[in-house]
């Protein structure tokens, strides 16, 4: 065992640059400095822990909030677009009747109106924080005034079609082309902008744990090491202070390590479940309302609408797939597909009516509210397709809710614990140093 | 002293390698693992075949009487034209209209399935009535709604038998087309608003104004002239979206034969139709140019209209607000 040499530094020369060196060397070539070396290496490992783990938890519970907070805005943003989309539907179909009205299907239209001005305001007021915040600012912007002047040319065409009017026509028709062209154009790009934030997200919450795992691991190997030097070192087999910070990083670890994995677990199966559902039940009401209005287009251009109906088999594609996909991911939600597909099946029949001239009659059933008819089979798909999506909208809520309460105690169990831990090792090691005085 | 302490201890950390190391592997973890949201899916729309550009035709004697169309045929008498006993095999004749011409063609939404009515709808029904011989061809008629555009392509590829759509009879359009012999004069006008000062196409081209006409029309032709190089002419696929311009004060009027505009003024009160007739604008009904045959049946049943008191009788009913009834245009033969 060696024995410390102690001088009395008054009596020394004043320290020159090399005299310095040499203290140092003194001071932690020795078995005490040694000592001093490991306990200052195990509480900066100890400390690293506890700041770095707690920082990680913060990161994968800041990045789940921003999930759930960009995913509320993408359910919101689905939401403008269905209730437009839909309200174009609603007034492109109703100009098929004629100036008189339906008052039920005219207050459906103010609502739809009125839940798409109103949540496309709340998805603006929602904004992210990103780079791209300005450009989705722009875009919900555009897309709002533009769903003013949708509603002012429905207006004219109202009032025109009530005193039977044609120019009525012209301006439905311009307020659907504008609906397509830049309202859901405006939509698609803050949609896209929004759908980036969530992965994003998530990327980020994913990458959260590594910071705790790999200094967990760090301080672990640094208290081992140490506990091995100062067991070689002194007569004692453990130290006390090590053993003890030793036990409080792993009990520390295995209190935080599984609720981190628990947490992001939660992250990507809310992802991966009910947000997906939500996106494709969300694409599919959005084609499939397109589609509802293309085919009354179809029907006002009177046998020479070939070009809607092609548009037509595009978004009725696109809504099959979509709505496809949200059955297969969660069986709870097929019945969209099934209505869908029945209200595809009364399409077909108005397209071969009126193809064999019968335009009439092709109107009168894409028009029927009896069973079997286009308007009850439509409106069966949109009320299942709502239900759908409220369901996987909620299952998305709670999701990232349980996602971010599991982390959040944890953070500060980390610091304390990693700082208490740093104290330990210290102690442990500075009570070993005084036997050397 | 918070900040001090904060610093320090930021600093401690920056020294540590294990730190640095840390935060690589966290920037190089960022990436990994799918997106769980992939990029908006968009509708698979299939490419509309379009028609290799052709030359646009010229007329061969600018000269010539553009009106002059092929001699009439009894329609009641026995017939052997193939078009015709087509359409009657078939049971329809498929016709191409306006929906939205008041006066001419416009859907009616006071009436039960909003039918389509006007000047040329009954033109389109004298004819039915001889193909048929019925009275009753309210089931016999399939009406298909094109654009002004649409006019001479859906001849062209026989989408419809024939087409009553305020079209002016011309030497270009006979090179792609047949018509019958003219059944409504008309002249091309303009509208303006009614606090407008212009009093004519001229006016409008000395004030720059911003004029609407339907593409593919002889109206657009018509200004698309040297002598009316400053105007701000704008095009749309139908008159009618002309309107609506110019109610938004897109545009400053609005050209187009007197016929129509007339259906314009007394849907908007604020507008009113200025100056003399600047074109001449003989309506016909268009044909497949192989149809000849077909075109003197049509042109039998015309003759038939103007000689029965009929085609006055259409024009009261629909065109009264125009002026009293004029004689009918005079058919002229021999092409």
């Amino acid at each position: 065992m060696a024995v410390a040499t102690r001088i009395d530094p008054a009596s020394l020369p004043a320290p020159s640059t090399s005299g310095a060196n040499t203290s140092v060397s003194d001071a932690f070539g020795s078995t005490p400095g040694r000592m001093r070396l490991w306990s200052l290496a195990a509480a900066i490992a100890c400390v690293v822990f506890a700041l770095a783990g707690s920082a990680a938890i913060d990161a994968r519970s800041g990045a789940i909030d921003d999930a759930a907070s960009a995913a509320f805005r993408l359910e919101r943003l689905e939401e403008v677009r269905v209730a437009a989309v839909e309200a174009d539907s609603i007034a492109t179909t109703s100009f098929l009747v004629g100036g008189l009205e339906d008052p039920v299907r005219r207050a459906r239209f103010e609502d739809r109106l009125a839940v798409a001005t109103e949540t496309l305001t709340a998805v603006a007021a929602a904004g992210s924080d990103t780079d791209r915040s300005g450009e989705e600012a722009d875009a919900l912007s555009t897309a709002n005034a533009a769903l003013n002047r949708f509603a002012g040319l429905i207006e004219q065409a109202r009032s025109n079609n009530r005193q039977a009017l044609p120019v009525g026509a012209a301006y439905q028709r311009e307020a659907s082309t504008l609906m397509r062209d830049v309202v859901v154009a405006e939509l698609d790009i803050a949609d896209a902008i929004v759908r980036d934030d969530v992965n994003s997200a998530v990327r980020s919450s994913r990458s959260a744990a590594y910071a705790l795992h790999i200094s967990a691991l760090a301080a672990i190997a640094v208290l081992i090491g140490a506990s091995v030097w100062m067991a070689r070192r002194t007569s004692r087999f453990v130290n006390l202070g090590l053993a003890g910070s030793l036990l409080a990083i792993l009990v520390i670890w295995a209190f935080s390590g599984p609720a981190m994995a628990s947490a992001q677990s939660a992250v990507d199966d809310t992802a991966s479940g009910p947000l997906s559902v939500l996106d494709q039940l969300g694409q599919g009401r959005a084609a499939a309302f397109d589609a509802r209005s293309l085919e009354a287009l179809t029907l006002i251009s009177r046998g020479s609408g070939g070009a809607y109906q092609t548009q037509w088999v595009g978004e009725a594609d696109l809504a099959s797939r979509q709505l496809d996909g949200a059955c297969k991911a969660d069986p709870a939600s097929c019945s969209p597909l099934s209505d869908f597909e029945r209200y595809r099946g009364v399409h077909d029949e108005v397209r071969v009516l009126d193809d064999a001239g019968k335009w009439d009659d092709a109107v009168a059933l894409a028009l029927g509210t009896e069973p079997g008819g286009g308007a009850a089979s439509f409106e069966s798909f949109a009320a299942s397709s709502d239900a759908a999506s409220t369901a996987a909208a909620d299952a998305v809520d709670t999701g990232f809710d349980d996602a971010a309460g599991s982390v959040t105690s944890r953070q500060w169990l980390v610091l304390v614990g990693g700082l208490v831990a740093a104290g330990a090792a210290i102690g442990g090691i500075a009570q070993r140093i005084r036997e050397y005085r | 002293m918070t900040e001090p302490l904060h610093t320090s201890t930021r600093r401690r950390f920056h020294r540590v390698p294990i730190v640095a190391t840390l935060l690589a592997f966290a920037v190089l973890a960022a990436g990994c693992g799918d997106d769980p949201l992939q990029a908006r899916s968009t509708a698979e729309v299939a490419p509309e075949t379009t028609a290799a550009p052709v030359t646009p035709p010229t007329c061969p004697d600018p000269t010539a009487d553009a009106t002059r169309s092929y001699d009439a045929i009894d329609p009641d008498a026995p017939t052997t034209d193939d078009k015709v006993l087509e359409i009657r095999r078939r049971g329809r004749l498929i016709v191409g209209v306006a929906a939205d011409v008041l006066l001419f063609s416009a859907r009616n939404p006071l009436k039960a399935n909003a039918p389509i009515e006007g000047f040329d709808i009954e033109m389109l029904k004298a004819v039915a009535r001889k193909i048929f011989q019925t009275d009753q061809v309210d089931n016999k008629i399939e009406y298909r709604v094109i654009t002004y555009a649409q006019r001479l392509p859906s001849l062209i590829d026989n989408s419809v038998d024939i087409v009553a759509h305020t079209m002016t009879i011309n030497c270009v359009r006979w090179q792609q087309i047949a018509f019958s012999t003219t059944y409504f004069d008309s002249g091309q006008r303009v509208l303006v608003g009614r606090s407008s000062t212009a009093e004519s196409v001229d006016d409008l081209n000395k004030q720059k104004a911003r004029i609407c006409a339907p593409e593919g029309s002889t109206n657009i032709d018509n200004i698309n002239v040297p002598e009316y190089s400053d105007l701000r002419v704008v095009g749309v696929s139908d008159i009618t979206d002309c309107l609506v311009k110019f109610q938004q004060g897109d545009v400053d009027a609005v050209t187009g034969d007197d016929t129509v505009l007339a259906g314009f003024a007394a849907q908007d009160p604020y507008a009113k139709v200025v100056g003399p007739a600047f074109s001449s604008e003989p309506y016909g009904m268009g044909v497949n140019k192989s149809n000849v045959g077909f075109v003197r049946f049509v042109n039998g049943v015309l003759e038939q209209m103007r000689s029965s008191g009929e085609w006055k009788r259409h024009y009261d009913t629909w065109l009264s607000v125009l002026g009293r009834a004029p004689a009918p245009p005079v058919a002229v033969y021999g092409r």
